[in-house]
């Protein structure tokens, strides 16, 4: 993924819409992923350097990943664990024999100028993911997933014509995540990666954040005739950093190769590099031949024996995941599917959520409040669910006064939204700003025999047989306490003085 | 006091009862390194005010108690491609003139906390590449038994400086036999240890699955000591083994390791305690097999032990070996010591190894093709020279490279990128790891009947200076060339690199003894002794009672 | 020995691969040996390993593994650039890559 010497070109890609978009449907695009998913250990792959973001240049470094003579590899456990969890997750084989190769090139941002891979025994084979676009479920397989190191930073000099190596990120741990060709469009694509997403997510093992590159993925796409066996030539998509990108990328690469195919050109087996603002992708031709990794088993590491007790234990720990809670959800909450889906998109708000329904004994009730409190709070602030700072104790509280009638749901709202921005204790907020239903008897009685004083015209109406005077009057009485008068109680003093 | 005639053990004792201090000690070999040094050029670097900094710092130490062992205070010298901090570290390459590492090699902590003190780097074939010490950016370095000659290698400076007495102890570093035969080519005693039993952290790799740093000294008794010192788990070391484990594997023998049960329970022991070096690891080594070899040693002038050593041992004798390619007295030699060890009531017979003629082979694509790759971080980015002139970055990479890397060292990475190259890979790399295991097997065979295999280290004596590079251009041109001939030299010591096995070599001929030097005399002969994955010290003890059997100065 | 398996396609390959480039002198002397090496390593092609496991660890030893446990190195910075021929702010200096 790292590759060299690349000489870009510009091809041109002035498809000719209209001619394309008649025969588009005569072609059937086949894609595979390549993705690299960074893990979120503390330390380095093979050395107890940092990993974390953010520290001046070449400051996480040591003689192991800056590639100094002598230096050797120690593998991290927590990769190991992180690799093989995510293998079960997605119903992989974990291969008991497994070992580390070496993948030479030369790069700078590769201090070794080999990177530590794995080709020969991949530690997961095998496995598959099921994906649900509004076409239905779908399986993807999943040919293998192998564990590697990060390269370091390049940081390039317009001016000077030079670039500068920081190796802060050489030798963070990677899973690459290889699919099969099963996809068919960008909207699987779409569908799988955030299937893969979530499955880390609730794994703790990866953010998979594709902004911040916790999360890169490579297309490999080609097309072919429907009904055609055989797969056309496919060209690798890299730079794409956005899901919109992807998307972007899949559909003019689809209409780029059937053109190439529809002019009796041919496509050619080479890596691409999408550039989003211009909307077309470049080749990135190699300067020399066709590469040549030159694999072979790292001897200065040793193989993995992996018994079925630890890859169980592993198993045993694994979290519910999404689709089980949905299941859970639905049947055990009677919740709607709506609701049980979006809830489950995140790990840490199902768990959040799970939380508050507990506390408050009604799943429903807690749903709608984060179906529609905290999602929106979360769209208007900008925040992502790991940011949220609130106890759940405190929205189980506010769902139970709502339930009893102690405030209405507007001011509740106002509340929640206090609690969400600065976790404030809701009871003590309600009480001091005075938001709290008046059931008090005296204070309503009060507001009512004001009301009754004020409005003699429409009591009169009241006894003239208007059904709607009523409700005119306890609005009165309500707006005379500012909306705080608990609705029963003003309706049943308000009838009460009426009937005496 | 005679500080140079004394063993490193002998002189250790004398400075920690104080009868030397550290600053005789060292100033009496250094003497002797400039007396010598400009005919022999064995030192590539000495850096004498951090040397004598360390004396001090050394000597303030024993006052105050600060060091136990056998070896407190004795100078040292150590192979230049092995890392020492603060210090120039060059593998005898142009490419790394000016490379001061800012990390030791755990061998080099080792050494530091049992108290010895390092003099100076030793010349070398550049990068371990060689068997003469001739391809050296810093010249070759010369057999001091015979300066026309070259002193073996590639760690021809370490084994050179202490048959010159310029030290009484050294660290070289062995892929192929480039720690035994420079010491048989000098007439020193030069040990491999087991793969896994010395860490190779720091260590500039040459073939990973083969490097493995060992002792040189004037007789077994003294590298022994100082392999005690180096020898030991090191975390940072992923082939390094530990030592409870290093038991096991070799009691258990390699096929039933293979066992899932042993697997299992190897395992266990590992993720267990991942990286503690703890006292109890010692003490299990150190039961019946150390203290084997401390008796002996205790009973140094005992004939009598050393019967008793070698009492019923079984030796095999590998019957290839001795057919063809073998000058008559290397052969004549080597088969003596078969004779005196079966005098001593050990079982001597011949045994038959087929593979014989595919170890080197096997050897040369495993190591070429790991060293090409191990020698790809040499690129002129991160340390190393970088040259000028280049307009990108390829350019800067094969500039730096051609100029950086000696003739040997490029011919070597060739051939290595091309046994791994797409196309080849499967008939040359990877069908080596196979004959690898297949090798290995036949041996393992070997080792259920025999304790230990005897072998010349290398057919010849040392061949005079330039010598072998000379025949080879003009033997190549011929159509006939007998490339076998060319790689003979490496027969006898790569099967113990190809697996694992611990071998030491020890003079059997003309020994070193400075004072009988002269251009007449023979030049000194070695014999090897091989034995199975850990036992080391079984070698060793072997090894001692034979050298008792030789008596000293022969 | 009557094909020669290292041609100048071959020579040129492997010149860019391990970033080394010779003289037309040395290119022609290296490649005359390395077919002699080459046709003599051939002879393990001799052997039948079908079925035989490639060897890399003489060891019988698995899962050599460190805890996720950081480890703070004091002048990383200065430490991993020592040595470095072109320094600018810290980091390595090359040519431009892109």
């Amino acid at each position: 993924m790292f590759d060299g010497n690349v000489n870009e070109k510009v091809i041109k890609t002035d498809i000719e819409t209209e001619s394309v978009d008649s025969c588009l449907d005569t072609y059937e695009t086949v894609i595979g992923l390549e993705v690299h998913i960074e893990l979120a250990t503390k330390t380095k792959i093979f050395c107890s350097c940092d990993t974390s973001f953010g520290g001046a240049v070449n400051s996480h470094t040591c003689p192991v990943c800056t590639g100094m003579p002598g230096a050797l590899p120690v593998l991290n456990k927590k990769v190991v664990e992180y690799a093989i969890a995510l293998g079960c997750a997605t119903n992989c084989e974990i291969n008991k024999h497994c070992r580390f190769d070496r993948k030479n090139y030369f790069y700078p941002d590769n201090p070794q100028n080999y990177q530590i891979s794995q080709l020969y025994a991949p530690i997961c084979v095998n496995g598959n993911l099921v994906i649900e676009t509004e076409d239905g479920e779908k399986t993807i397989g999943i040919h293998e997933m192998h564990m590697e190191e990060d390269a370091g930073k390049l940081i390039h000099d317009e001016q000077e014509n030079m670039s500068y190596v920081d190796y802060n990120r050489s030798g963070v741990p990677l899973i690459e995540v290889v699919s099969e060709p099963d996809m068919r469009n960008a909207k699987e694509v779409i569908a799988y990666l955030e299937k893969l997403k979530m499955i880390c997510q609730y794994l703790e093992i990866s953010d998979c954040k594709l902004q911040e590159g916790s999360m890169r993925v490579d297309v490999n796409l080609s097309v072919r005739k429907c009904g055609s066996k055989r797969y056309g030539t496919r060209t690798e998509m890299k730079n794409l950093n956005s899901f919109r990108a992807i998307t972007n990328a899949i559909e003019n690469e689809a209409k780029r190769q059937i053109r190439l195919l529809e002019n009796g050109e041919e496509v050619i087996l080479e890596t691409r590099r999408w550039d989003d603002i211009k909307m077309e992708s470049y080749s990135m031709r190699s300067k020399e031949e066709a590469k040549d990794y030159r694999y072979f088993p790292e001897p200065d590491l040793v193989e993995l024996a992996l018994e079925d007790s630890l890859i169980d234990n592993i198993k045993e720990a694994q979290p519910e995941f999404a689709d089980e809670k949905r299941e859970r959800y639905i049947k055990d909450f009677e919740l709607p599917e709506y609701d049980a889906k979006l809830l489950t998109e995140s790990k840490i708000i199902a768990e959040y959520f799970e939380e508050v329904a507990a506390l408050c004994g009604n799943p429903k009730k807690a749903s709608n409040w984060f179906i529609g409190e905290v999602f929106r709070l979360l769209k208007d602030e900008q925040m992502e669910p790991e940011d949220i700072k609130f106890t759940p104790k405190y929205l189980a509280d506010i769902i139970n006064v709502v339930s009893e009638g102690k405030i209405n749901l507007g001011n509740a709202k106002a509340v929640f939204e206090e609690v969400f921005r600065s976790n404030v204790e809701p009871l003590e907020y309600m009480k001091k700003h005075g938001l709290m239903m008046v059931s008090d008897t005296g204070a309503i009685e009060a507001a009512v025999n004001e009301v009754l004083a004020e409005c003699a015209n429409v009591v009169e109406d009241y006894y003239g047989g208007k059904d709607r005077a009523f409700g005119y009057l306890v609005g009165q009485v309500m707006k005379k306490m500012r909306g705080k008068g608990d609705p029963g109680k003003v309706n049943e003093i308000l009838r009460e003085k009426l009937e005496r | 006091m005679d500080i140079l005639n004394m063993s490193a053990l002998e002189l250790s004792k004398n400075i920690q009862s104080g009868a030397i201090s550290v600053k005789e000690a060292v100033d009496a070999y250094i003497s002797v390194i400039e007396e010598k040094d400009k005919d022999i050029n064995t030192f590539i670097n000495i850096d004498k005010e951090a040397l004598y900094k360390r004396v001090d710092e050394v000597q303030a130490g024993i006052d105050s108690g600060k060091y136990a062992g056998k070896l407190v205070g004795v100078p040292i010298a150590i192979k230049d491609n092995i890392c020492t901090k603060g210090i120039r570290t060059t593998c005898g390459s142009k490419m790394l003139e000016n490379f001061v590492p800012t990390y030791n090699a755990f061998v080099v902590e080792k050494l530091e906390e049992a108290g010895l003190v390092i003099i100076g780097k030793t010349n070398m074939d550049e990068f371990a590449f060689g068997c003469t010490t001739e391809h050296s950016a810093f010249g070759a370095t010369k057999n001091p038994v015979n300066t026309e000659c070259v002193p073996g290698g590639s760690s021809g400076g370490s084994a050179a400086a202490v048959a010159a007495g310029m030290v009484p102890l050294a660290l070289g570093s062995d892929t192929g036999g480039s720690v035994r035969q420079p010491a048989s080519h000098c007439g020193v005693v030069g040990f491999k240890p087991s793969y896994g039993s010395v860490s190779r952290y720091g260590l500039v790799a040459f073939a990973s699955s083969m490097d493995q740093i060992g002792p040189i000294g004037r007789n077994v008794e003294d590298v022994t000591a100082l392999f005690d010192i180096i020898q030991g788990y090191d975390c940072k070391d992923s082939t390094c083994v530990k030592l409870e484990h290093r038991k096991k594997i070799n009691v258990v023998g390699n096929e039933k390791c293979c066992d899932e049960n042993i697997l299992d329970e190897l395992k266990e022991d590992i993720s267990v305690d991942l990286c503690g070096n703890s006292k109890e690891d010692i003490d299990i080594d150190v039961d019946n097999t150390t203290n084997a070899s401390e008796k002996i040693f205790t009973d140094k002038k005992s004939i009598e032990a050393a019967r008793v050593n070698l009492n019923g041992k079984k030796i095999g004798i590998p019957e290839e070996y001795f057919k063809d390619g073998i000058d008559e007295e290397v052969k004549n030699k080597v088969l003596a010591v078969a004779d005196e060890l079966k005098k001593a009531g050990a079982e001597v017979e011949y045994f038959s190894l087929k593979l014989w003629e595919y170890v080197v082979p096997t050897y040369y694509i495993i190591a070429c093709g790991e060293a090409s790759s191990n020698l790809e971080r040499f690129d002129g980015v991160k340390y190393g020279i970088r040259s000028e002139n280049y307009s990108n970055l390829d350019e800067m990479y094969k500039l730096s490279r051609t100029k950086g890397f000696g003739e040997e060292v490029k011919r070597r990475i060739m051939l290595g990128t091309f046994v791994l190259s797409e196309g080849y890979y499967d008939d040359y790399y990877l069908k080596a790891l196979k004959v690898r295991n297949l090798i290995k097997k036949e041996f393992d065979a070997a080792f259920e009947k025999y304790d230990m295999i005897i072998s010349p280290v290398a057919p010849t004596t040392a061949p005079k200076l330039r010598s072998l590079e000379e025949d080879l251009s003009e033997e190549i041109k011929q159509p006939g060339f007998d490339t076998l001939k060319m790689y003979m030299s490496d027969v006898y010591t790569v099967a113990s690199n190809l697996c694992g096995y611990p071998a030491i070599s020890v003079p059997c001929g003309s020994e070193c003894n400075m004072a009988k030097v002269s251009k007449e005399m023979n030049m000194p002969v070695g014999v090897q002794f091989i034995g199975k994955a850990f036992d080391d010290y079984k070698i060793i003890n072997m090894a001692a009672a034979y050298e008792i059997l030789r008596g000293e100065g022969e | 020995m009557a094909d020669k398996k290292i041609d100048d396609t071959i020579m040129n390959r492997i010149e860019n691969l391990s970033k080394i480039s010779l003289t037309d002198e040395e290119r022609v002397k290296a490649m005359d040996e390395m077919e002699k090496l080459i046709n003599y390593v051939d002879k393990i092609s001799e052997l039948n390993t079908d079925g035989v496991e490639p060897l890399v660890n003489v060891l019988p030893i698995s899962n050599v593994l460190r805890e996720d446990e950081v480890v703070i190195n004091d002048d990383a910075v200065d430490r991993t650039i020592a040595n470095g021929p072109a320094i600018k702010d810290n980091m390595f200096v090359v040519p431009k890559t892109v």
